[in-house]
């Protein structure tokens, strides 16, 4: 089989979980597309695609994309709510699948609908917290209410839990 | 009025760039705090993660697209040709039965008959290092070993030692190259190697029990 033939069943076979693991770390979708297709390029123009396993395919989509968030600065890293330090992603396994489906359970089932909302628009829509208190004619402060209910939750849950 | 710490992190979020880095640093130092804003980070990698799926076929033909030369040009040109023809369903199931069989193989850790001959070397170092490396125990290499910001030729220097492979490089800067990479001394030696050859700029091979940095 050509090495593009099995670069395209790789791609179909693996491309999903490649870009749900991009944009759980960069949570930016164009961001997260262009590191999964750099990846498949890679293979592509080295014809190392026969050689790699769906393993393989995660380590590379997750080490393109912290070499993405590495040059940032610390700045950056709070605008956008990264880890502060590189060292931290790996402290924290993250984003390690058991722990992110706790965390979603959370969301989608323990919190308000308007709660529920607030985390989609800001993590999934990229919207900043004044922009969402805007779209949601509600104040910013009640943004953070909901927010912060959030994350009461999520930190009890996981605690208690380990 | 006193602050919690989730103030503290609104207060950040709202407007970071009126905090200098030394301040949000000192912001996020405390226990509390920074468990909070790495709940936040989470809370919203949870989030992104579980948005809407991606439309593999789209992806895959703008892919096809953008990397319209060489092969890919002539697999693009004989799809367009399949899909005017009756027989392209019986060709493209063919093709779709090859690749599931190749997929799962290589997820099974067996070697598919395309693996060139490279691979199955090197796979067989790696397996005799690692049996040789297992001899010596090596306090040192007992948990994982992380390198921050760190020149190749360190990190290498530490897969050498841990796996008795010498290592060798075909340009010298290439041992200059920068990065972040936890090692971890328990898995096998090709492993290391795959993980390593997932960085870009990186393309490391076994030969002969000796670790080529190309």
């Amino acid at each position: 089989m050509s090495n593009v033939k099995v670069i395209e069943g790789l791609f179909r076979a693996h491309y999903q979980g490649m870009y749900r693991l991009a944009r759980g770390i960069l949570r930016d979708g164009d961001a997260a597309r262009d590191v999964v297709h750099d990846v498949f390029a890679g293979l592509l123009s080295s014809g190392k695609g026969a050689e790699v396993s769906g393993g393989y395919l995660i380590w590379a989509v997750r080490n393109r994309c912290l070499n993405r968030l590495r040059d940032l600065s610390i700045h950056e890293r709070a605008a956008n709510l990264y880890f502060l330090e590189m060292r931290e992603y790996d402290d924290e396994a993250w984003p390690d699948e058991a722990t992110v489906a706790r965390i979603y359970d959370i969301i989608k089932n323990d919190l308000t609908s308007q709660g529920r909302r607030v985390m989609e628009l800001r993590f999934e829509a990229g919207m900043s917290f004044s922009k969402i208190a805007d779209v949601l004619g509600v104040s910013e402060n009640a943004v953070y209410k909901h927010v912060r209910h959030a994350l009461v939750i999520i930190r009890k849950n996981l605690n208690d839990n380990g | 009025m006193i602050m919690d710490e989730y103030d503290v992190l609104f207060e950040l979020m709202a407007q970071p760039s009126r905090y200098s880095a030394e301040e949000i640093e000192e912001l996020l130092s405390s226990g509390d705090t920074r468990e909070v804003y790495n709940l936040l980070c989470m809370a919203g990698g949870a989030v992104a993660s579980n948005g809407e799926d991606a439309d593999v076929d789209a992806e895959w033909r703008a892919f096809a697209r953008r990397h319209s030369g060489g092969g890919l040009r002539e697999l693009w040109r004989s799809r367009r040709v399949a899909a005017i023809a009756a027989i392209a369903c019986t060709s493209l199931a063919a093709v779709a039965i090859g690749i599931a069989i190749g997929v799962r193989s290589l997820e099974r850790g067996e070697t598919p008959a395309e693996v060139p001959a490279k691979e199955l070397a090197m796979e067989a170092v790696a397996e005799g290092t690692e049996v040789l490396a297992d001899k010596g125990e090596m306090a040192d290499f007992s948990e994982p070993i992380l390198f921050e910001d760190a020149p190749l030729k360190e990190i290498l220097r530490s897969v050498g030692e841990r796996y008795g492979v010498e290592v060798e490089y075909a340009r010298a800067e290439a041992g200059e190259l920068h990065l972040y990479y936890k090692f971890d001394p328990s898995l096998p030696l090709r492993d290391i190697v795959e993980q390593l050859n997932t960085f870009e700029q990186i393309k490391l091979r076994l030969q002969g029990g000796r670790l080529i940095v190309e």
